[in-house]
């Protein structure tokens, strides 16, 4: 439900809020030339433009600070605004030009956004970023997958006659990443050994948009075509004769050779519409949408070397196929308002996912045929849910809510595997999963600047997919809110419990986020901002593996796989403005995990309990303060400098990495208004 | 935490946002990773931020994949259960505890239902 959606939301958003404090540079909120902007040409002119050197000094762990922060070294635009308004609002071309950048000239973090319209007429948005990407990947990977890629992002929007009752939308969307990569492959065979291999890595995502929409008479009709291309062009190969990653010894079987080329293209052509309609007792909306997606493939790895019994292999795979995704949602919602203190909203929606694949897989093996066949898998899910949700207005402060949610969720599958010439068979299965939920919740407004919310969700399902999905959960959400002229605070409380048991294993997670923040204009040279959360997570699953020395390897099945986490987030900022010329920025961010608050690694009865022990947490920090000022020489220009820490630590590393650095970073630059 | 729960997304989501940028893992595969087209990213990542690696909801792979992956009975598509490791993975060789070393496809696999290529 909505409730345990925007729960979910917030809960997954606190790590990225904690981690997210404004970075250095470049300056903000530091006006320069002049206040009303200059008039030319029957436009009114406001821009500046900020120049500067970017340095960084990095001790610890290079990769894991390329990978978090990434700042480097050079000159900058380290930021700019344009912003050109017609004088009356009717030029010939634009009414409206805005154009901001930030980070130009090799910041890990590029980006720049145009907006142009005229009256009437038209308008025209345009996004661009530029993001470099480093993941050293060593606790999942020991290292061996690495990713130093650049990903680039570009929208293009363009509406017609904008304030007219019928408007046409276009629009065009790119994304790519690429660049090199170290990947890992297992030859050759299902116990074999793994090697590195090196990756160049090309993706490519295009998408054209064109639709309108109509507005009348409390009617809104919105028709949108989408065509959606993808492609992956990713190459796998070696360069040289390459040992196991992991067990070099005495296992000697080593990778002479491999390239591997496996070209995708894929596209999914979709149909949007919606449909709105207002009267005064009610409301309708409804909308629609089909994507069909497909993909076509081709593969060819070949691979040369030593196995680990010592025998020279070469083995080459052929394959080919299709995959299809044919997507189909709907959903159809009415609001009714019988009174003023009441409405009612209902609901319902129903998608249909079926994903189909095949292939045809020819595995040669020292130049021998060693098998071929014929692959089909289907993996169909329907949802349909209803739900609804009644609101009453109590008193003009008091008003509440409630609602229940009813889904019916089928999954099916077919899986088949035969032989060229030999028909499929077909294993089917078939699974249904309900959920029934309930919430509830307030608004009060006991005092003209307090506002308090309240709501909570209960839900039970009967056959969760997964053991770690949902079964039988609650949702808690609070908060509340002060105001008043210069002063704002607000604070809350959210909890998310889970518990699925069934026959084998038990899965148990509460996750529970407290939060308090306040803001604070104190003068009008100064100002204070604070913030703190805190974010307990506690996880129990019940798991089996085999473990134990290689010669009395056996299956441990009453174990468990615990996580704890009290994640600790602290954000405080000041800004002081000395007098006219001199502007203060002062801030700092503290993240910190203290797990479950061991000080130490205790030894365990044996090596299987001390390996699930060492990561049930990971208690970590990562600060950043910074301090900027800026300087202004005259009406038109500014000069600024900023410095800013971050240093990360790990208490006690996983898996034998410890990945703690500190870095020193900071810029100077000159903000200019030409 | 429990990861999100799909059957009480609205039917509208047709698409994980996630795969518009992650091209790679889009599919339509023809061995698809079920729990990731039934349950969403959110069964296996903290896709608006995390401290573990790769935003992962635990800070190693495999108590994430294990947590499934233990014999269950009830669950998986042919309602026999998502499938325990084999007994060749012994956990304390270190290959084992990095379950995507091997298992490099995890998202999805054109060509190996167990997902190494």
């Amino acid at each position: 439900m909505a409730l345990l959606r925007n729960f979910k939301l917030m809960l997954m958003f606190v790590p990225a809020l904690l981690c997210g404090q404004e970075t250095v540079a470049p300056t903000k909120d530091a006006p320069v030339g002049p206040a009303g902007g200059q008039d030319a040409g029957g436009y009114n002119v406001v821009q500046s433009w900020e120049f500067g050197y970017r340095f960084a000094t990095v001790g610890g762990d290079q990769e894991k600070y390329r990978s978090d922060v990434n700042f480097g070294n050079g000159i900058r635009l380290l930021g700019s605004s344009l912003t050109v308004n017609s004088q009356g609002g009717r030029a010939k071309w634009f009414d409206e030009l805005t154009l901001t950048t930030q980070g130009l000239g090799n910041d890990p973090y590029e980006s720049a956004a145009l907006r142009v319209g005229k009256n009437r007429l038209y308008e025209y948005d345009m996004t661009w970023r530029q993001n470099a990407y480093f993941n050293p990947g060593l606790v999942t990977s020991a290292g061996e997958h690495v990713m130093n890629t650049t990903y680039r992002w570009q929208d293009h929007d363009v509406t017609l006659l904008p304030q007219n009752w019928f408007r046409v939308h276009a629009g065009y969307s790119r994304v790519t990443q690429d660049g090199p990569a170290l990947a890992t492959q297992q030859e050759f065979d299902s116990t074999g050994d793994i090697f590195p291999v090196f990756r160049n890595v090309r993706d490519q995502y295009n998408e054209y948009r064109l639709g309108g929409d109509i507005r009348a008479h409390g009617l809104k009709l919105t028709i949108l075509r989408r065509w959606e291309y993808f492609r992956e062009d990713t190459l796998d190969s070696t360069t040289s004769t390459e040992t196991g990653v992991l067990n070099p010894a005495p296992d000697a079987s080593t990778l002479t050779r491999f390239s591997r080329t496996q070209p995708y293209k894929g596209q999914t052509p979709t149909w949007f519409g919606n449909l709105y309609f207002e009267r005064k007792l009610f409301t309708i909306d409804a909308r629609l949408t089909y994507a069909a997606g497909r993909g076509a493939f081709v593969q060819n790895e070949l691979a040369a070397g030593i196995d680990r019994f010592g025998t020279a292999q070469n083995r080459q795979i052929a394959m080919s196929g299709t995959g299809n995704r044919p997507v189909t949602a709907g959903d159809f919602n009415i609001t009714i308002l019988p009174e003023s203190r009441f409405n009612l909203v209902t609901g319902v929606s129903v998608s249909d996912t079926r994903t189909n694949g095949s292939n045809i897989y020819e595995q040669f093996d020292n130049a021998t045929l060693s098998f071929a066949t014929l692959d089909f898998q289907f993996l169909g899910i329907r949802l349909l849910t209803s739900s609804t949700v009644a609101r009453y207005r109590f008193t003009r402060a008091f008003n509440m809510f409630a609602g229940f949610r009813y889904s019916d969720r089928e999954v099916r599958s077919i899986e088949d595997s035969t032989s060229p010439g030999f028909p499929f068979s077909g294993t089917v299965a078939e699974q249904v999963n309900l959920l029934r939920a309930g919430s509830a919740g307030f608004n009060w407004t006991p005092l003209r600047n307090l506002w308090v919310h309240g709501e909570a969700e209960i839900g039970r399902t009967n056959n969760p997919f997964t053991p770690i999905s949902l079964r039988n959960y609650q949702a808690i959400r609070s908060k509340v809110r002060y105001r008043r002229r210069s002063l704002s605070m607000s604070a809350g409380y959210q909890e998310n419990y889970n518990n699925n048991s069934i026959a084998i294993t038990a899965y148990s997670s509460r996750s529970r986020s407290y939060s308090a923040e306040g803001s604070w204009a104190a003068r009008r040279w100064v100002s204070f901002d604070a913030a703190y959360s805190k974010l307990h997570l506690d996880t129990i699953g019940g798991i089996a593996f085999f473990a134990g020395p290689a010669s009395a390897v056996s299956l441990f099945s009453n174990l468990q796989s615990v996580y704890i986490s009290n994640l600790h987030a602290l954000n405080l900022n000041v800004k002081l403005s000395l007098g006219r010329r001199a502007d203060l920025y002062l801030g700092y961010s503290l993240t910190k995990d203290t797990g479950d608050g061991r000080g130490s690694l205790a030894a365990q009865p044996n090596a299987v309990t001390q390996l699930l022990y060492n990561v049930q947490s990971y208690p970590l920090s990562y600060q950043t303060p910074l301090a900027r000022v800026s300087w202004r020489l005259n009406e038109r220009l500014r000069f600024n400098v900023g410095y800013q820490y971050y240093g990360y630590h790990e208490e006690f590393g996983l898996l034998g990495y410890n990945q703690g650095y500190r870095a020193n970073t900071g810029y100077t630059s000159l903000l200019w208004s030409f | 935490m429990g990861g999100e729960n799909a059957t009480a997304k609205p039917a509208f989501d047709t698409e994980q946002p996630c795969l518009r940028c992650h091209i790679d893992k889009r599919g339509p595969f023809v061995f698809e990773h079920a729990s990731v087209r039934v349950e969403g990213c959110t069964a296996c990542h903290y896709s608006h931020g995390s401290t573990n690696t790769r935003l992962l909801r635990r800070p190693v792979v495999f108590t994430l994949c294990l947590e499934c992956h233990n014999g269950a009975g009830t669950f998986g598509r042919e309602n026999s259960g998502v499938f325990a490791t084999s007994n060749s993975h012994n956990l304390l060789d270190p290959r084992y505890q990095r379950c995507t070393m091997c298992h490099v496809r995890i998202h999805g696999s054109n060509s190996d239902p167990t997902f190494l290529r």
